[in-house]
This record gives C-alpha cells, sequence and structure tokens, in this order.
C-alpha cells in the first residue's frame, strides 16, 4: 500500500463531488425517474431524468448515503447529460463491468467516472457506487415504457 | 475484580494484522471472536465423538448425545433456568422468537388482541410479532424511550391493556446499549395477564442473567455473541408455556409415535427440535459457557463499564459527534452508537478498517429507531471482555485521520 488509506478510495473529485454534488435535484417535468436503495445500508437515491426523441436532456437526483454512493450519482450525470440513450446505457455498462473488475472495462468512454475505479478493490462498497447507475438504469426504463407526452 | 490481559492470547483471530495494523475487533454485538478451548472443542466433536443423537445405541452415538445434552444442562446453568428441558436450541435468537411468534402466538394471540414492544427492538423481535399480528388481526403497540434514552416505564404502563396478550421486549439495545428493567416491566405486564417474552441476544453475553429471577416468561439469545459458535440459538420459555405449544416443524425427533393420519409429540424439548440440530455447535457452546464463567460475568461487566465510561469520555472529544445512548454507563452495555457530521458511517467505517479497526455501520437491523433518532444510520463501537483500553484509543486516532481524509486535508 502506498501513501494512506484514503489514497484509492477517496480521490479528490470524489470527495469533491460528495461535498458538491452537480445536479442535486431532481426535474420538474421527469419522462423517466426510479428510486434505488441499498436495503443493507440505508443509502437511497431518487432519480429522475427528461429524454426527448431519443436524447437524455436532463437528469437530477436527490436522496442521501455515503460519499461514493452520492459522488457517483453526482459524476454519473456530467458523463451522461446531453448523450443518445444507446450511448448512456452503453456507458452504464462499462462502468459496471469497471466496478466488477474486469479487465475489458473501456475506461475512456467513462471519463470522471474511473475516479470511481478504487471502489472495485472494496468489494462491500461496490454496492454504493453502483447504486446510482442501477437506478438510473430503471429511470431509462420508466422513460422508454411511458407513454409519449410529446 | 480485573480481566487479565493475557487472555486475548486465547483468541487466534485477534492475533492478525488488518491492512497493515493490528486487529482491534469493536464489532461485539455483530458476534464475537472465538476461544481456542471452543475451536478445540469443535474440532474433538468431529474427531472423537460424531455421531448422530438420540437415535443409534452406539458407543459414539452416546457419546455424540452426551456432549450435546451436557451443553443443554450447561446453558440452563448459565441462565439460572431451574430445567433443562426448558432449554430449546435454535438456529439463532431470530428463530427463537419466530417459534414464539408461531406457535404461541398462533394459539393465543386474536383479532383485536396487543402486542406490546419497544421503539428499540432489532428488527427480529418486530417483523415476526408484525407478521403474526397481520394474520391474527391484532396490532403490535411501540412505546418510546425517554431523554436518556431508556424504556419510558409510563408510556409502558399506559400501554398496558386487558388486550394486551405480550410484551416482547429487549433486555439490551443492540444499538443505543439501553438496558431494560425487566423484573420491572414483568411486574406491570402480568398485572394485566400479559406474557413478557425477553431478547437477551444482546444482554446474556455481557450481564449476569437469571431468567428465574427476572420472572419473564420466555428468553432468547444466540451462542455466536458469547464467544460459542454459529448456527446455535436458544429458546427458555416456562415449563407450562412450552407445554402448551405446538411444534412449528414436523419430523425426525419431534414425534412419539407417528401414525399413517397423525402423530404425537415427543416430550419437551425434542417436540421443539425436528431434524439433525447443530451438535458440534451446540456442543462447543458448553466451552464457551465453562470459558464465560471462568473469568466471571462480574469481571466482564466491570471491565465492559471501564471501557464503555472511557470511549464515551474520548469520543465526547471527537469534532461533530452525536453520541447515542444513556448518559451513565450503569444504564448500558458495552454499545457506543454515534454519529458524526462530516461523513457518513459507511465512509467512517472504511477507513477505520484501513486502519484495523472494525466497527459497525448501518441501521443495525432497526429502522424504527433510526427514524426515530433522525438519522438513516449510526456507526457503532462494541466492546466485550478482550478489548483494552488502547482500543478506544486505536478508535478515537482513527476516527481523526478519518475526519482529515474525508475534509481532503490527509
Amino acid at each position: 500500500m502506498t501513501g494512506f488509506i484514503g489514497d484509492d478510495l477517496y480521490r479528490e473529485s470524489i470527495l469533491d463531488h460528495s461535498q458538491r454534488p452537480r445536479r442535486n435535484a431532481l426535474p420538474s417535468n421527469p419522462t423517466g425517474a426510479s428510486e434505488g436503495v441499498n436495503p443493507l445500508c440505508g443509502d437511497a437515491l431518487n432519480i429522475g431524468i427528461v429524454v426527448e426523441g431519443s436524447v437524455l436532456v436532463a437528469y437530477g437526483f436527490d436522496g442521501s448515503g455515503c460519499a461514493i454512493s452520492q459522488a457517483s450519482a453526482s459524476l454519473l450525470g456530467d458523463e451522461i447529460v446531453g448523450l443518445d440513450i444507446g450511448e448512456v446505457r452503453s456507458i452504464l455498462h462499462q462502468f459496471e463491468s469497471l466496478m466488477r473488475g474486469e479487465a475489458g472495462a473501456n475506461a475512456s468512454t467513462l471519463g470522471e467516472l474511473t475516479a470511481l475505479e478504487g471502489v472495485a478493490r472494496f468489494p462491500m462498497r461496490v454496492k454504493c457506487a453502483t447504486l446510482a447507475a442501477k437506478t438510473l438504469q430503471q429511470a431509462l426504463d420508466a422513460a422508454a415504457n411511458a407513454p409519449s407526452v410529446k | 475484580m480485573m480481566i487479565p490481559a493475557r487472555i486475548r492470547e486465547d483468541f487466534p483471530a485477534l492475533q492478525q494484522e488488518i491492512n497493515g495494523s493490528p486487529l482491534v475487533y469493536l464489532d461485539n454485538a455483530a458476534t464475537s471472536q472465538k476461544p481456542q478451548q471452543v475451536i478445540d472443542a469443535i474440532v474433538s466433536f468431529y474427531t472423537n465423538d460424531n455421531a448422530n443423537i438420540h437415535r443409534s445405541v452406539h458407543t459414539l452415538a452416546a457419546r455424540a448425545s452426551e456432549r450435546y445434552e451436557h451443553a443443554r444442562a450447561r446453558t440452563a446453568r448459565f441462565i439460572g433456568a431451574r430445567d433443562a428441558s426448558s432449554i430449546v436450541f435454535t438456529r439463532n435468537t431470530t428463530e427463537a422468537i419466530n417459534l414464539l411468534a408461531t406457535s404461541w402466538g398462533d394459539a393465543n394471540v386474536h383479532e383485536g388482541d396487543e402486542i406490546v414492544l419497544s421503539t428499540m427492538e432489532h428488527h427480529s423481535n418486530i417483523v415476526p410479532w408484525q407478521i403474526l399480528a397481520n394474520r391474527k388481526g391484532a396490532r403490535l403497540r411501540f412505546v418510546g424511550l425517554d431523554a436518556d434514552y431508556l424504556l419510558d416505564m409510563d408510556e409502558l404502563r399506559k400501554a398496558l391493556t386487558n388486550r394486551t396478550r405480550a410484551v416482547c421486549i429487549t433486555q439490551a439495545s443492540n444499538v443505543l446499549g439501553s438496558i431494560t428493567r425487566i423484573t420491572e416491566i414483568v411486574e406491570a405486564a402480568h398485572a394485566v395477564g400479559a406474557r413478557v417474552f425477553v431478547d437477551g441476544a444482546q444482554s446474556v453475553p455481557h450481564l449476569a442473567v437469571d431468567v428465574e429471577a427476572l420472572g419473564c416468561d420466555a428468553f432468547s439469545f444466540s451462542a455466536h455473541k458469547m464467544l460459542g459458535p454459529t448456527g446455535v440459538g436458544v429458546l427458555w420459555a416456562r415449563r407450562e408455556l412450552l407445554e402448551s405449544m405446538s411444534p412449528v416443524l414436523g419430523g425426525g425427533s419431534m414425534i412419539s409415535v407417528v401414525h399413517d393420519d397423525h402423530s404425537t409429540w415427543a416430550d419437551l424439548p425434542q417436540k421443539f427440535e425436528a431434524g439433525t440440530p447443530a451438535i458440534a455447535e451446540v456442543s462447543a457452546f458448553a466451552a464457551a459457557l465453562d470459558y464465560l464463567d471462568a473469568i466471571g460475568m462480574g469481571a466482564i461487566r466491570e471491565h465492559e463499564l471501564s471501557l464503555t465510561a472511557l470511549a464515551l469520555d474520548r469520543l465526547a472529544t471527537v469534532p461533530g459527534i452525536r453520541l447515542f445512548g444513556p448518559s451513565n454507563p450503569a444504564n448500558r452495555t458495552g454499545v457506543v452508537s454515534f454519529h458524526l457530521d462530516w461523513g457518513h458511517p459507511h465512509d467512517i467505517s472504511t477507513l477505520l478498517d484501513q486502519q484495523g479497526v472494525a466497527i459497525r455501520a448501518g441501521h443495525h437491523c432497526a429502522q424504527p429507531l433510526m427514524r426515530r433518532l433522525g438519522v438513516s444510520s449510526t456507526s457503532r463501537a462494541s466492546f466485550y471482555l478482550y478489548n483494552e483500553m488502547s482500543d478506544v484509543d486505536a478508535l478515537v486516532d482513527g476516527l481523526a485521520r478519518a475526519r482529515g481524509i474525508l475534509r481532503g486535508a490527509a
């Protein structure tokens, strides 16, 4: 182990995003929304999104939980707003394989989300880092199944 | 009375480094570590005496049965139960409470009846009663805590009516450490004809308990929180109560005669012990009880009181801390829960673990209590006989380092 304990897990951008989360409010007119909880630890996230055509134009979340869960929800928003839904799903897929510690994970598409790669070495904390991704997945499904209001 | 420091040497799991630091194990309310004497008892059972019990007549079966029944008598003696056949071995406290709720509850709780609980119960002393109440159209009433986190006895007395069938209450909270006054609760409950069922999972490991003196009707606890193996729980109940109850699990061991269309039940306690039990683990539990008695429950209590008082003093100096639980250590066990305004319990726990300090973070299977405390989770340090005063220093120093990291000043 080099340096001290926080080096791997609590990188500067994670601390920054957990203390000053971006998009930390739900959109007022979501086309998809979902609530995610980790029942064993009590972390809870609400995610709302606005999808126009095939593009995710807005994302917001609220909730409570540890630094890892809150930072991942914030970092995720930075990487996906403005992208096509297919690209968003691909990022979620890549992120989940990064969290499983799979060598094939394509970090280049993940941008700042790679700050969370250290979590893969803390198996008890992986569910904290993936809560936002899982919840967003459900919100995307909800948006896809919702009747079009436009 | 002092606990000799050398007892740590009896616990092989404590002799290791975790993430480069000596292990400081402060998660005893979840489970305790095991002394070599208990580990040896499991090894000797499988090495010398392994057989199924209460069936075959060969010598090994006799030895195995003897060891298993010795553990039952030893358990009865440890909690002051006069009658060893009123000790039922289950898998854990949860299963013991479920047995009560299912069997006793089914026969004795009806529509409109009430079951009184406290707001500091573990989920295992809430959910079985919830399932029963929902099935029967009965109602759960929760009694709250006073300003010092102790059970509000006035509120309890007001909750007791002629509709109350049972008071299901912890003897010591797994989150707050708060000790309840069982004899007073029994007096009040029995006055309205209600039974008192005590969850002793967090008390028997730490306090001398005499179930006859407490006067309660049933008492449950787990071996693994008191130096024993996992997979062993204990339900003690008054003989007349157990005799009136129907078995929950049917199968081998629990029958007297099996006909094509009906069966008759074995005597107590086999009536409630269907199937092959955890024979090796139950046998080894006797070694755990021998170990605790050799140290002395009085000495263990004194030692934990010193640790708790020191921890409360030292933790109070940590910036941004909120401590939960009774202010007077005499009213609590060695469980110290806290909330920090600068870090989430899971981040705290991970950062302490990186320094070798094992604590619990989460809702501690007590979500109704968490809501009343106004937090989603807490950090919890819990002590046992092998902890040392220096373990408190490791905790407090570890928190200071965690704070530096989470504030970005590492």
